[in-house]
């Protein structure tokens, strides 16, 4: 019986750090802009990056990670090593030898689950600069970096809006944290813009599954929305909404189409490579970006602590194109991860997917694209229960 | 909203998705029942389904055979039965460390063979059409498989001179000894039997409703099937039906939309659901006397 207990303590336990982690990514008004260069670097600037559990290889933030260090190396002419961090138990003894050994300027953390031990570890060591992806630690020597996913979301939202043929769309969410309030909120905004332009009235359906890592759920819940008669999914799930994506994928293929709708949306990283033809677009998280443009302010003396809060303008969050499928298809090869087709044949099935869709729906979206990047047009966001209840309600995302 | 609730219960993938939850669970426990009535528990079993999806899915995707798939996904549970087998029943080991062990194996291994595999940690891409278990009408071969086991393995332990012994060792090894009943043999036959189970619960996530590999396959459904042993009183036919209500009441939890009832509310749905009916109607349950001791022979 004490193994039982044991083993419930321990699953309470990860799922309160999951949700805790995952709930500081809650973010505070953005303080900082990542910095145009004005002066010339001095000397070579050193940079360590601690990538997360699971490190490279990922094909999603772990990679896109590297991806920025490796820009920067190029482009800013700086030395970067990485650390693979195998268990959450590694973070700390990582971060205290590199912080310890004084060699690097500038040490970035890859990732919301190393947030409290870089609290301990930069109060320790207020003279060395980090950075950290998606979450917020309040330092003067910690660089916070965070997305504003309602920008992207509003975007694929409007997609979604313009291409549903049933006048249905649906979301399938993780666990309910206040930072899945982003991509909802962004979403909801999308699809409504998207009817005030063509007076179409698309219900939304939106699903927390309760798990990121449950792919089993994800299709379950997939399949009863498609059923439905739902024909674009937002997968806003992780690992669970993979089982959304080859949810639509069957879907579609036991129908005998050659490309959706109905559709997918992939999250995080560009997933349009996962399944040609049926995922429409990625709403991209640009962690090579929020990495760069640190390790910028390092090299040209710009670095200050505080939230810097990256969002289509910035470059830190966006719709993907065939630029991304592309970038990403190298990635998956550079990895030897399994391509599901020739990388030609799989550009080949995107392009004509993207073609099948009118040439105005585009245009609109990179009209949309401006007017968000310019300020003109501001997507609403949430970070409370509350909140996000009025913007639901507001744009019609009823549930039923 | 009552049309809405109509609606939701009128739908077919709500009643699929009962069938298919249910599978997952229900193998695991018919199994369990069996390794704990001989006495031994066996606490891998979320290992023991990672480990059968994970050897499935390897085999039916390089081979593209749904045959060696499933024999490979049964292999892995013969081969994790037969290590439990040895160091608790014959070596008279911990049997809760065993299992904690095979829970982390399985997890460790499965991370590692999707990156040497298919270079990434997160999920192996989809097996071939020609490695998936077919449907026969909609309905997959696995459910009929779930309720064939369950029905075979009650009428094994209650209506058969094997059950009898095999029951006979989980409840008085010694008795049973003296008897002439070879216990290490029945309890070591019942270990891989039960961890055979586990494991074709993972092969039916592996080439049936996933057809793929995610890491955290099991997903926690190795210990919901540990409960439902103790719920079903360790009897396979109310595994079967505690199965369906469990998977019934999950399937609602996932079909009724967010926004209309409190999602935390409808996720402890299957659980409230099963407790009320563990305490309405199976009541007076009791584990087998020698559950969990190892046997050694004075």
């Amino acid at each position: 019986m004490a193994s039982g207990k044991t083993v419930a303590v321990v699953l309470v336990v990860l799922a309160i750090v999951a949700v805790a982690a995952l709930a500081i990514t809650l973010k505070k008004p953005s303080k900082v802009q990542p910095q145009q260069p004005i002066q010339t670097p001095k000397k070579k600037v050193r940079v360590a990056v601690i990538f997360d559990i699971g490190g490279r290889g990922d094909l999603s933030f772990n990679d896109m990670a590297w991806l920025g260090a490796e820009r920067a190396k190029k482009e800013l002419n700086v030395e970067v090593t990485y650390v693979q961090s195998r268990t959450p138990a590694d973070y700390r003894p990582n971060l205290e030898s590199l912080s310890k050994s004084g060699k690097y300027d500038l040490i970035i953390c890859v990732g919301f689950l190393m947030t409290n031990d870089l609290k301990k570890v930069a109060a320790e060591y207020p003279n060395q600069k980090y950075a950290i992806i998606d979450s917020v630690v309040d330092l003067p020597n910690v660089r916070s970096v965070v997305f504003k996913e309602n920008e992207g979301s509003a975007l694929v939202g409007a997609l979604a809006g313009f291409v549903t043929k049933t006048n249905k769309v649906g979301v399938v969410l993780g666990m309910e944290i206040p930072v899945l309030y982003h991509f909802e909120a962004g979403f909801y905004w999308g699809v409504n813009y998207a009817h005030n332009i063509t007076g179409k009235d698309v219900k939304i359906t939106y699903k927390y599954t309760g798990s990121f890592t449950d792919a089993a759920l994800g299709k379950q819940v997939a399949e009863g929305m498609l059923a439905q008669g739902a024909d674009v999914l937002y997968n806003v799930a992780g690992l669970t909404g993979k089982g959304m994506l080859d949810a639509v994928y069957e879907y579609d293929k036991n129908k005998k189409l050659e490309m959706g709708p109905p559709f997918a949306i992939g999250v995080d990283s560009d997933q349009d490579w996962i399944h040609p033809g049926y995922i429409i677009a990625s709403m991209m998280k640009r962690v090579d970006n929020g990495v760069f443009y640190s390790i910028r302010d390092v090299v040209y003396g710009n670095f200050t602590g505080g939230v810097m809060a990256l969002g289509l303008k910035e470059g830190g969050v966006k719709m993907s194109d065939e630029k991304d499928l592309e970038q990403f298809i190298e990635i998956a090869k550079e990895l030897g991860a399994k391509l599901p087709d020739t990388p030609e044949n799989i550009v080949k099935k995107y392009k004509e997917m993207r073609a099948s869709i009118p040439d105005w729906v585009w245009k609109d979206l990179k009209e949309l694209e401006q007017k968000i990047k310019s300020g003109e047009i501001k997507v609403p966001t949430a970070n409370t229960p509350e909140k996000i209840k009025k913007i639901r309600e507001k744009y019609g995302a009823t549930g039923a | 909203m009552d049309t809405s609730m109509l609606f939701i219960l009128l739908q077919a993938p709500l009643y699929l998705g009962t069938l298919r939850l249910m599978v997952p669970i229900t193998l695991p426990a018919i199994g369990e029942i069996i390794t704990e009535r001989s006495g031994v528990v066996n606490i891998g079993l979320e290992g023991i389904i990672m480990l059968g999806a994970l050897a499935s899915v390897y085999v039916g995707y390089f081979t593209g055979s749904l045959l060696l798939a499933l024999l490979a996904g049964i292999l892995a549970g013969v081969c994790v039965g037969i290590l439990h087998g040895i160091i608790s029943v014959y070596l008279g080991g911990d049997q809760i460390i065993v299992g904690v062990g095979v829970n982390v194996f399985a997890y460790g291994l499965g991370v590692i063979t999707l990156y040497l595999s298919w270079g990434t940690f997160a999920n192996s891409p989809l097996i071939p059409d020609s490695a998936r278990v077919p449907d026969l009408h909609g309905i997959s071969p696995f459910v009929v498989l779930t309720f064939m086991s369950g029905v075979t393995a009650w009428y094994l332990l209650e209506r058969t001179s094997i059950g009898l012994r095999l029951k006979a060792v989980g409840e008085n090894p010694k008795a049973a000894d003296a008897a002439g009943i070879n216990v290490f043999r029945t309890r070591f036959v019942a270990t891989v039997i039960g961890a055979v189970f586990a494991a074709l619960g993972g092969t039916f996530l592996g080439l049936d409703w996933l057809a793929s590999y995610t890491r955290d396959i099991s997903a926690g459904r190795g210990f919901i099937a540990l409960a439902m042993v103790v719920f079903s009183k360790w009897n396979p036919i109310l595994a079967i039906l505690s199965g369906l209500l469990f998977g019934f009441f999950f399937a609602l939890s996932l079909t009724i939309p967010s926004g209309i009832i409190p999602d935390q509310l409808v996720w402890s749905l299957p659980y409230a659901a099963t407790l009320l009916v563990a305490a309405g109607f199976f009541t007076k349950t009791r584990a087998p006397a020698a559950i969990g001791k190892p046997y050694r022979r004075e």
